[in-house]
């Protein structure tokens, strides 16, 4: 699948479901144009619609009113393969625990981010790892590793594919200071060689510090923009 | 090995995918022997009643004898081609499901090479039976499976157990498929209360070659009031409808067993499936489609399967052999190989279980949504 553009954009976009007879609005009116190599940070308190834009952004869910472009493909046109082949080829996701699977190595459950998850896509993985740092985890299964280095095989997983876009939905929301900070750092080195555009969701506005913007998110309505160092002042 | 490959979800899973594995081997395995002992039973009543009718034809009294008319008008037959007055009696033979009988012919001594030599059977050890002599020539399998020699006595007089009538002494051993005894008709009539009857009460009819068929068209018109005739392709037909009812009576018997089976082993998958819902969620979330997913199910249901059933078979095939060879073979007791039919009704065993199992995980994987399972807070 051939990325036209590197651009991420969503028009007016909402969400809504039913909860019993109450229809729950999660986003409302979220306006945002995301462009390769830049760094977007969306913060919110919990509840404020930080995840489902995430979910928006990335596909897994479909707006109830607007509509989500990524890399020139109207998500909500597109048929689910479609949906899935492009977030399989194009994105990275991280979520905010590492989802490893249990029975397999470090190297074997970052190859599954892979486009074809063979032994090939294994070496690959193995030298990503090693490019990582961490090659000395690559043999080892998710119940052999800290929370800190799952977590950190889970980007590396996101990565293993050389997506276009990537997407972190709290990455660090599990791990300490230091190892969080560790971790968007090696995101960030990514976006800045690979050109690609990245999305993080958090309520920490320590991790976005490198952010090129700020989206803040109350009550599933975008209030403003802005740049990080002023985002940080305001917490 | 591919990192979601059949191979390494088994290799890495080896306790979860060995439970499956072996009630799925076991399931086999009970069914199969189910199929062995009833072919075992089917095939030692086809030996006793059928398998002697390939080489001639019994014509039985109705009453005390067959009248004399009756004789002529079978040896004037043209297809007929020898008819030799037979007694038909039974010995005790063990078999894997107890004790059954194996034939014992009587007849003058003078007919019995020539009509040992006509059924394809012979002597293995020992002599035939002297004219007037209670001495009988026994089958192989017989001698193995009650521990007997030559020299030894059976018969009624002596064991309380036995089903030949008199006194017997072993003379010789004979060898071949149909597994019957000889004894000379003289001394079986003395023996018997026969010996008072006039006239002789039944006749082994052998025909012609290539005219059995048209031999038993005729025997088969003679008056019932007078004799009874047993032809091959009567009693043939009336095994095999026997046959039928007993698979079928085994089929229902196993069918239940294998739903069972087949449910348990379902609800297993299930269970492990949803244990699983986790993995299928995250692969959903990072762009795997629900068809690869299902694909992957399949092909792990359908190998595990498979993998079990052939195994099961194996391990019916080397156990029915090891027991032939070393505990049934030396007490003279024949076990069928595993045929066709028993392999069939093994079949259902994997098919349902799998289809049971497909079933359910494909409709929760159709079901599933990769923000339910990402959402979940650790």
């Amino acid at each position: 699948m051939e990325a036209t553009s590197r651009v991420l954009i969503t028009h007016d976009v909402g969400l809504s479901y039913h909860q019993g007879h109450q229809r729950i609005h999660a986003l409302r009116h979220v306006s945002l144009r995301v462009e390769a190599p830049e760094f977007v940070g969306i913060h919110g308190p919990s509840g404020s619609g930080k995840s489902s834009l995430l979910y928006l952004l990335s596909g897994l869910k479909r707006p109830s009113v607007g509509w989500v472009e990524a890399l020139g493909h109207n998500l909500g046109a597109m048929g689910p393969e479609a949906r899935n082949r492009l977030r399989r080829q194009m994105y990275g996701i991280i979520f905010q625990q590492p989802f490893l699977i249990h029975f397999l190595t470090a190297a074997e459950n970052v190859a599954v981010g892979a486009p074809r998850p063979n032994r090939a896509g294994v070496r690959e993985a193995e030298r990503l790892l090693a490019r990582l740092g961490m090659s000395s985890l690559a043999r080892r299964r998710p119940h052999e590793l800290s929370g800190g280095q799952r977590q950190r095989v889970a980007a590396a997983r996101a990565l293993a594919n050389h997506p276009a876009i990537l997407l972190a939905d709290e990455p660090t929301a599990s791990l300490d200071h230091h190892t969080g900070q560790e971790l968007m750092s090696l995101l960030c080195e990514y976006c800045r060689t690979s050109r690609a555009l990245m999305v993080v969701v958090t309520h920490d506005t320590t991790i976005t510090a490198g952010a090129d913007r700020i989206i803040q998110l109350w009550d599933g309505q975008q209030t403003c923009e802005d740049d990080p160092i002023g985002s940080a002042r305001q917490e | 090995m591919p990192p979601l490959s059949t191979g390494m979800y088994f290799l890495r899973n080896r306790a979860r995918v060995f439970s499956q594995w072996l009630i799925i081997v076991l399931a086999v395995l009970e069914v199969s022997t189910v199929g062995l002992l009833t072919g075992s039973l089917a095939s030692g009543i086809w030996l006793n009643l059928v398998a002697p009718l390939q080489y001639f034809t019994e014509v039985v009294a109705s009453g005390i004898s067959i009248p004399q008319g009756i004789a002529q008008r079978i040896a004037a037959q043209p297809d007929t081609a020898a008819m030799l007055p037979i007694l038909a009696n039974q010995m005790r033979i063990n078999t894997l499901t107890g004790p059954s009988g194996a034939n014992v012919f009587s007849l003058a001594a003078a007919d019995q090479p020539w009509f040992l030599k006509e059924i394809h059977e012979y002597l293995v050890a020992g002599r035939l039976p002297d004219p007037g002599q209670n001495e009988i020539a026994v089958p192989e399998l017989v001698m193995r499976s009650r521990g007997l020699h030559i020299g030894d006595v059976v018969g009624q007089k002596v064991d309380p157990n036995g089903w030949l009538p008199g006194k017997w002494q072993i003379v010789g051993v004979l060898g071949g498929k149909l597994e019957v005894g000889i004894t000379t008709y003289s001394a079986m009539l003395q023996t018997t209360a026969l010996a008072d009857v006039p006239g002789t009460t039944e006749y082994a009819v052998f025909a012609r070659p290539g005219r059995a068929a048209a031999l038993d068209n005729i025997l088969s018109t003679l008056p019932l009031a007078e004799v009874r005739v047993y032809t091959y392709g009567a009693e043939e037909s009336a095994f095999q409808q026997d046959v039928r009812s007993l698979h079928l009576l085994v089929w229902c018997i196993n069918i239940v067993t294998i739903a069972v089976l087949a449910i348990a082993t379902g609800l297993l998958n299930h269970l492990q499936y949803l244990q699983r819902m986790e993995e299928f969620g995250v692969l959903a979330a990072l762009g795997y489609g629900v068809a690869r997913l299902v694909r992957r199910a399949m092909m792990e249901v359908a190998a595990l399967t498979t993998l079990s059933w052939i195994t099961g078979l194996a391990l019916s095939a080397i156990g029915a052999a090891a027991l032939q060879r070393w505990l049934f073979g030396p007490r003279g007791v024949v076990l069928p190989t595993l045929d066709a039919r028993d392999l069939m009704y093994t079949v259902p065993i994997p098919v349902l279980m799998a289809g049971f199992t497909l079933l359910t995980v494909i409709r929760r994987l159709h079901g599933l949504d990769p923000v339910s399972v990402v959402e979940r807070r650790g």
